[in-house]
Formats: structure tokens, sequence, C-alpha cells
């Protein structure tokens, strides 16, 4: 358990959340808990860490990102779990649930509530329009730098309100449509793999490994190391003492994630 | 299940339910809001377009998000309430006033982008505002 809170401290200093003052408290009770393994155990410390990440969530809301909110469950659950008679039991079943239920959720979401996920939409037109995948698509979809930024160019706002319709070939590239079908299905299917496999609670470590393969492959594309990294610690958290492959396994996610966010990889590989 | 693990995961719910509601029924961006949603759709605050007309005698222009109106309008596009559109008026109306220019009213509007499966594109509008110069001085805008 120990590895986990170290990890998730690691995070909040890596990827402070919230407004200046938010993240100024964040970092100073994070550094703390990071150096002083009595801070790292006290409850008290994961209540005020939560206290305030939920102020920043009220100060910046709406604009909050999803992973947030999982990062404030996540210091709630920590704090109730040191507290307990049963910490590191405690915490691996809120990890197991928490992720169980926001993977179920996401997958709500692309299965059923968005009506262009499941039709390859979202990532056809995704992949043009955030310049964080052009590398990737220029690198799996066969694309040049000029065509995306052609097609980008019929995708984005204009300043006087016109919407530029009917784009040509916009989907046309079959080396996009692939990678986007791909990353919708792989994306979905994966998700409720996870889903189901923690909210089962029977097959755990098929599950870990199944969070493991996820954080592995969606975070070398999907540029959001902060919840890459929050799925990493909960994992972790959800080893057993004597698992010491599955916590390697975990902790070299982690410096993967952080490897995908500081190295342009798909550039280099271009 | 404890209420010590039961407490962060029933949080986790109401959350992500009142989020999905908002997004249905309202406008909330699916990717705000704690929901979950996030990947998932191309209803993006980053998606949706703030349109801001400012208008004066012999002036009727669209402009720019300058840095003083970015917090503002992400909020705006993120969930486009009347008290937000408002608040993204208020503050061109004071940032107008600043750099000595005359405005009687600002436009504000709010619409998402809509690509079809054969990749036209269209946009729907979420909400739209007009603030007068004399009601909206831009006093209290965040």
């Amino acid at each position: 358990m120990d590895s986990a809170l170290c990890l998730t401290a690691a995070l909040l200093l890596i990827r402070p959340p919230g407004p200046y003052y938010v993240r100024f408290a964040v970092v100073a009770l994070a550094t703390c808990a990071l150096v002083w393994p009595a801070a790292r155990r006290a409850w008290t410390t994961w209540a005020a860490q939560t206290a305030v990440i939920l102020v920043g969530i009220v100060a910046d809301f709406p604009l909050p990102d999803n992973h947030i909110y999982l990062l404030l469950y996540w210091n709630l659950a920590i704090a109730l779990a040191v507290s307990s008679g049963a910490p590191a039991a405690t915490l691996a079943t809120s990890a197991r649930w928490l992720v169980g239920l926001a993977f179920a959720a996401a997958v709500l979401w692309k299965a059923v509530l968005a009506p262009d996920y499941l039709d390859g939409r979202f990532f056809a037109v995704t992949l043009l329009i955030d310049g964080r995948f052009t590398d990737a698509v220029r690198l799996f979809a066969g694309l040049s730098e000029a065509d995306v930024l052609t097609r980008r160019g019929v995708l984005m706002p204009q300043l006087d309100g016109a919407v530029t319709v009917d784009g040509p070939g916009l989907f046309e590239p079959t080396g996009l449509a692939r990678l986007a079908m791909a990353l919708t299905w792989g994306g979905v299917l994966l998700e409720a793999a996870v889903a189901a496999a923690m909210s089962s609670g029977q097959v755990r470590r098929t599950a870990l490994v199944l969070l493991l393969v996820f954080c592995a492959s969606t975070y070398a594309l999907a540029p959001v190391t902060g919840f890459g990294c929050l799925l990493v610690s909960m994992g972790l958290a959800q080893c057993r003492d004597d698992e010491t492959w599955l916590h390697a396994a975990f902790v070299a996610v982690f410096v993967l994630i952080l490897f995908y966010t500081e190295v342009p990889w798909a550039a280099f590989a271009l | 299940m404890s209420w010590r693990t039961a407490g962060p995961a029933l949080l986790l719910v109401v959350t992500a339910a009142a989020q999905m509601t908002a997004a249905r029924v309202a406008t909330l961006s699916p990717w705000k809001g704690g929901g979950f949603g996030m990947f998932s759709t191309l209803d993006a605050p980053g998606f949706r377009d703030v349109r801001i007309r400012v208008e004066a005698a012999g002036r009727s222009e669209m402009v720019a998000v300058s840095p003083s109106l970015e917090d503002a309008v992400m909020r705006a596009a993120a969930w486009p309430t009347a008290v937000r559109l408002r608040r993204v008026g208020a503050a061109v109306i004071a940032r107008e006033r600043r750099q000595g220019r005359d405005v009687t009213r600002v436009h504000v509007e709010v619409r998402r982008r809509i690509v079809s499966d054969d990749g036209v594109v269209s946009s729907e509008r979420l909400g739209e505002v007009v603030v007068r110069a004399a009601d909206g001085d831009g006093a209290g805008v965040r």
C-alpha cells in the first residue's frame, strides 16, 4: 500500500490540480507525504488533500477534467483507509470499485449516450483537430502534415461564425478511417473488459493486467498524463505484497506514461 | 463493502449520474462535470464556438477572445448557462471600456459543431444572451 501512496503523492507533485492557491497547497501536502512516512500514514494529510482538491473543483467548475474528480474520490478513499483497522485491504477494495465504476461510466458514455462514438466519427475528427495526435496520425494513418492541416481547416471554428460545410473527402483516407475505427472499438472493448473484471472481484489479477494494458496502450496516444498515473496508483494499491512482478509492472507503466508525455516518440518514429 | 469503501464509490456514482443528466437535458459538455464522458463525443468545449458581437453607434463587429476573456469564455463553452453567458458579455463590455472603445451592447452566442457521418459540418445553438452596456458594466465579473 505504501508504494501506492508514494505514487499518488508523486502524481500530485507532477500534476497538481486547480487554481494557483490550490496547487500550492496540494504540492505542499504531497511533499510532506512523500518525505515523511508518518505524514503519509496520517489520515489528516489525505483528508486535507481531499478538501483542497474539492476547493479547486468548486473554484474551477465546470472546467475540471474527469480525473480531477477521480483524484478527489481517491484521496478521500486513502483518508478513510489509513484510518481503518485494515488499511491495505480497505484501500484495495476502494481502488477496485472506483476504477470499475469510472470505466463503467466511460463505457456507458461511449456505447449508449454519445451519438458519434461507435460509428468512428469521434476519433476520425479528433485525430485531425487535436494537434497532440498529429504525429500519430502521420505515423499510423500515413497522412502528410499538409493533409492534416487542410482537413483541420475545414473543421475548426471561424471567428465570424461561418460554418464551413461539406469538407470533400474529410474521412476518405482509408488509413485515417482504419485508425479511427481501431481506436474506437479497441478503446471501448478494453474499457468494458476492465470495468467488468474490476466489478466482478473474482479475477483480480486479470483485472490488473487489463488495467496495465489499458494504461500502457491508451496513454501512448491520449495525452492525459494525470489520468494515466492516477489509474496506475489505484492499480498498484490492489497488488498484494508478494506480487513483486505486478508491483514492478505498475511502477514501470507509471514511468512509461511520463515517457509518453515528455518524449515525442511518434515524431522520432516518423 | 464497508462504509469506508462505499463512501467514495457512492460519491462517484451520484456525481456521474448528475453529470449525465445535466449533459442530456441541459447543455453541459459531456467532457466535463465528472461523468467520465471524455473521449466519447465531439461535443467537447473546444469544439463549441463562443461568438461575441460588439455593437455601438456605427459599429457592429465580431471580436476575438482576448486573454482577459479566456476564463469566462471557457466556462461558457463548457456549460453555457445564461449566467455564464452574461459574465462573458459583461467582461467584454469592461474590456471595451478599458480600451476606450464605445459599446452599447454585446451579443454572446455558443454553438456546438456537429459532423455528420459523411463529413458535413453544421452547428447548433446552445445558448445566447444580449448584454446591454447600461446593465452589464463588468462589475462582479470573475
